[in-house]
């Protein structure tokens, strides 16, 4: 029924086209998820969070890629990563940990500058990647924008 | 069966492979069932190999002069090869295209040495589950045993020179892991790693020549034949000379470039363009020194002595029988290219080996050693038989000299293993009493590698020696000066004398006479399994060569037709070379199977005494020392090569330490001034501003050092850093570019 | 209301920088671990989300996301074997202690 879903956000070709809102909430749910759970493993200061914020994240991915029509992708992504993966990590801690009293707590530079350089990333990326036009997307999948006409060289967004 | 032949050989090579699989996954737990899987696998691998001989020799197409049955498909595609080059003869246009081939080659030759490997191996197999008996990585050994034997199928079965050096670099890690068995030792240690190293040198030149040919005539021309048997190698070389040459001529022209008067007919002919095709020298002479390396030939002869470290059964079978041989192949399977010249530089490397090698061995006084040098002479036999032109000959000669040194050796692990580990003949003596078997079968092996008539060696050295007498004489009539050109001749014939001399002195030091230990020979015994491999062995070094196996004539059938092409006939002369040259150099070279005992047992009847006396001389002591040091080979590579390496990274590390180091040093004085004028500044001049400079730069050195605090973070923040700076400078680029 | 291109890569931005994030943060060996499977998640996003809304019928990126997932199997095993010889030699995991390569 999922795989149903997938084929109602990205169609066969590859062309997306309008299938009511009920996919692109799901993306929603699914990328909130995702993000969430991603942020959520960056700011926990127990281990044992992170790896739960870990675990949503990675279900969360294998959401989207049911969403974009990589079924098969989606089931090795449970199986492997969370099932296999995340397990070993687990593992990791188990065997790892000592002392609960350890402090691991980063030191306040060093947040600021994760943070800055985590703004310095998602920011000129994100603004290259909603400003591309990307060569060979279908032209409803990719974003607007003039990117990359009057750049020159560059072989892939032309 | 509806089988065809490869598709048997196939199945026979998979044997030791799946036996190198079950071994060495589920070895251990088998425990002394190991030895018994490994040779009931090889003997299976046995039992198929000579049912398809039989079945080759039976075949219709057999009689006539060449037939093949090839299997060529194609392997990795290299579009583009030499194309580039417009020069380049582009000579093929058959079904294999523009890629390197990997197939299956059947031919008379593949046939004999497949039979051939696969004997050895069986023996060796049975012999080694006496003789590793006691040994805590039983089934490791036996998984080697496998690995190795399915490669050197393999190496036999090859159908292009890409393939075979793959199966050419997997028998060499083989060799590596046996020779290197009990690897807790310094000696086996040592000795595989050096083995490794030398043969590193071959494989090189193998893979530069394979680069020439590849460059020459492209990827596909490297496969020997293609499926509907033509011969792709040879065709294209003669393709590619004949358009270099030019014209109508090529042709003959090719094959004159192949036969004895060759040399003189390209500097007549066609000294312009002589360069034009002399790669087609060096691509040969490249191939054979990878050759050289396999099979121990001066001056790379001096991993094999060293590789005797090893257990006795693998010297056997790999140190004598079938891996070193592996080079003796690859030259026959090149034979068609080889220009005189190549073909004249292997001649004389062939003959100075098979020289050196008997002269050391005439010294030596560890019962492996001296078979170690012998078989660096036979090999050096071969090679001068295949470098004259007698292709049937030194095939021959490599056949019988399988089963007869494989016994040798067989004999001596069976002498070594009943003495506890003693290798020193000066310790034995008189063990005929107690191992009347081994000491039979050593003495037929003797007789037959000492060249006595109706053992097997005999027929095939007066073969090649015909063979070498004929090239000779070919040579002396062109430019050639006459002395030097019958070197050639008197070099082997001289050496047949040496060769029964060591062997025989072998023998009688090992069993004959008394006892010089008798405490180390008191409990020597056989066992039934090894005395059994010895019968075998012993009885075939003795019938190989009768005419009943057909060998010579069956190894004919596989010299390619592109050799009588155009005027070849000068080539075909020392191929088979006529009875009445046989019969005449055998006058010469016969009486060494007299001569040899009478001259050992007569100097050495009595033990050492004799020998101790004469080698004290003034001058012989020289020699001798000479000798028994390998010539000083070790020696001179290990002051020029090894130590010539160390002397340069002692030099790098003197420049390193005194020059890179001097200039940083050099650097922090000259800081280290600065900072004190600027301290004197301070002091005097502007007390605030200078105390803030000079923080200043501590807390940038600080800065600098610490992200080489091989701390993981640092780095990655630098790493991400960077990425940000990345994406930034895009969006302003590209902003800036609209 | 359509799912475009852009909205998968924006989840990927961010997963990335979530990853980079954790990386710098977590002192814990097994903390930097986990930002490099989150970056490696970023990776096979983009990977997937382009094959299904640029190539048609095939499924090259699929293929690349699914060597990506083995990969990070593989890594992580590895990854935690490292880091248990690590905390064998130094009683903890802190990445920080590790400094004994410093000349």
């Amino acid at each position: 029924m999922i795989g149903g879903l997938a084929e109602t956000v990205v169609g066969a070709g590859g062309v997306a086209a309008d299938y009511g809102p009920v996919p692109v909430v799901l993306f929603y749910v699914f990328a909130a998820m995702t993000v969430g759970a991603g942020f959520s493993v960056a700011l926990a200061r127990n281990i044992v969070r992170a790896a739960v914020g870990l675990l949503f994240a990675l279900v969360g991915m294998s959401g989207l890629y049911f969403l974009l029509h990589a079924e098969y992708l989606a089931a090795v992504q449970l199986v492997v990563y969370v099932g296999g993966t995340l397990i070993l990590i687990v593992f990791g801690v188990m065997l790892t940990s000592k002392s609960p009293t350890t402090n691991y707590d980063a030191k306040r530079y060093e947040v600021v500058w994760a943070v800055v350089i985590g703004v310095l990333l998602v920011v000129p990326l994100g603004w290259l990647m909603l400003a591309a036009r990307w060569h060979g997307v279908s032209a409803a999948g990719g974003g607007g924008g003039e990117f990359g006409a009057g750049g020159g060289g560059w072989g892939v967004l032309d | 069966m509806g089988l065809t032949v490869a598709q048997i050989l196939l199945l026979a090579a998979g044997m030791p492979l799946l036996s190198f699989v079950l071994l060495i996954f589920f070895g251990r737990r088998m425990g002394y069932m190991a030895g018994a899987v490994g040779t009931l696998l090889i003997v299976v691998t046995l039992g198929l190999s000579v049912t398809a001989s039989i079945e080759w020799v039976a075949k219709a197409e057999f009689n006539q002069r060449h037939y093949v049955e090839a299997l060529a498909y194609p392997w990795i595609t290299l579009p583009g090869v030499g194309a580039e080059n417009p020069a380049t003869p582009r000579v093929l246009a058959n079904s294999v295209g523009s890629a390197l081939v990997m197939g299956v080659l059947v031919d008379s030759l593949t046939v004999t040495m497949f039979v051939m490997v696969s004997l050895v191996a069986s023996v060796v197999h049975l012999f080694s589950m006496a003789y590793m008996k006691e040994d805590p990585r039983y089934s490791r050994y036996f998984a080697y045993l496998g690995l190795f034997c399915f490669s050197m199928l393999g190496l036999v079965l090859a159908n292009s020179l890409i393939q075979m050096f793959v199966f050419w670099e997997l028998v060499g890690i083989c060799s590596y892991l046996l020779i290197g068995f009990w690897f807790e030792k310094r000696g086996p240690a040592l000795a595989s790693k050096k083995a490794v190293l030398v043969n590193r040198v071959g494989d090189v030149s193998f893979l530069i020549g394979i680069g020439i040919l590849l460059l020459h005539l492209g990827p596909a021309s490297l496969t020997f034949f293609d499926g509907q048997g033509n011969a792709v190698l040879s065709s294209a070389v003669q393709t590619a000379v004949h358009q270099e040459m030019g014209g109508a001529e090529g042709l003959q022209g090719f094959a004159r470039l192949l036969s004895p008067e060759g040399a003189n007919y390209l500097t007549h002919n066609f000294g312009a363009t002589f360069w034009g095709y002399n790669w087609l020298t060096w691509a040969g002479l490249c191939i054979f020194g990878g050759a050289m390396a396999k099979s121990a030939q001066f001056p790379l002869h001096v991993w094999l002595p060293d590789a005797m470290e090893g257990p006795t059964p693998v010297s056997a079978l790999i140190h004598a029988a079938t891996m070193v041989a592996a080079g003796v192949y690859l030259v026959a399977r090149v034979f068609p290219i080889l220009t005189m010249d190549a073909r004249l530089v292997i001649a004389i490397i062939g003959c100075i080996t098979l020289l050196a090698g008997a002269l050391i061995a005439l010294v030596q006084t560890d019962i492996k050693r001296v078979l170690a040098y012998s078989t660096i002479s036979q090999l050096g036999y071969m090679m001068l038989f295949l470098g004259s032109g007698g292709y049937v000959a030194g095939l021959f000669h490599l056949f019988t000299h399988a089963f007869f040194k494989s016994c040798l050796f067989l004999a001596a692990g069976s002498v070594i293993h009943a003495l506890s580990g003693e290798q020193d003949m000066r310790r034995m003596g008189g063990l005929w009493k107690k191992m009347p078997i081994t000491a039979g079968t050593f003495l037929l092996a003797v007789l037959a590698i000492s060249g006595t008539p109706y053992f097997s060696g005999y027929y095939s050295k007066e073969l090649g020696l015909a063979g070498v007498y004929e090239y000779a004489m070919a040579l002396h009539q062109q430019s050639l000066d006459r002395h030097l050109a019958m070197m050639l001749f008197w070099v082997p014939v001289a050496t047949s004398y040496l060769t029964a001399f060591y062997m025989w002195r072998c023998w009688w030091l090992t069993f004959g006479g008394k006892a010089r230990d008798e405490e180390l020979g008191e409990h020597a015994h056989e066992t039934s399994l090894m005395t059994l491999s010895l019968i075998f062995l012993g009885g075939l070094s003795v019938v190989a060569g009768y005419e009943f196996f057909r060998v010579p004539s069956v190894l004919g059938k596989s010299l390619p037709a592109v050799m009588a092409l155009g005027g070849g006939e000068a080539l075909t002369l020392s191929v088979m070379p006529s009875e009445d040259v046989q019969a005449m150099v055998s006058q010469w070279a016969i009486w060494a199977f007299v001569a040899g005992p009478v001259a050992a047992i007569g100097i050495y009847f009595a033990g050492f005494g004799l020998a101790n006396r004469v080698r004290r001389l003034p001058g012989v002591n020289l020699v001798y020392l000479w000798l028994v040091e390998g010539m000083y080979f070790d020696a001179l590579y290990d002051g020029i090569l090894v130590n010539g390496t160390k002397a340069f990274s002692v030099t790098l590390g003197f420049v390193d330490r005194y020059v890179v180091d001097g200039v940083v040093n050099m650097a922090g004085y000259a800081m280290r001034g600065v900072s004190r004028l600027s301290g004197l500044m301070d002091a005097r001049v502007v007390d605030g501003a200078v105390n803030g400079l000079a923080e200043a730069a501590r807390l940038g050195g600080r800065g600098v050092l610490a992200p080489q605090g091989g701390r993981i973070r640092i780095y990655v923040l630098g790493l991400f850093t960077v990425l940000a700076a990345v994406a930034v400078g895009t969006v302003v680029y590209v902003l800036a570019a609209r | 209301m359509v799912l475009t291109l852009g909205h998968f890569l924006m989840v990927s931005v961010l997963l990335l920088a979530a990853g980079v994030i954790t990386m710098i943060v977590k002192r814990n060996a097994i903390g930097i671990l986990m930002g490099i499977e989150l970056i490696l998640n970023a990776g096979a996003l983009n990977l997937v989300a382009f094959n299904a809304f640029g190539f048609g019928g095939k499924i090259d990126g699929q293929i690349f996301a699914l060597f990506v997932i083995v990969i990070a199997a593989a890594e992580a095993a590895v990854a935690l074997a490292i880091i248990l010889n690590f905390y064998n030699n130094f009683a903890s995991i802190d990445v920080e202690k590790g400094t004994s390569l410093k000349g």
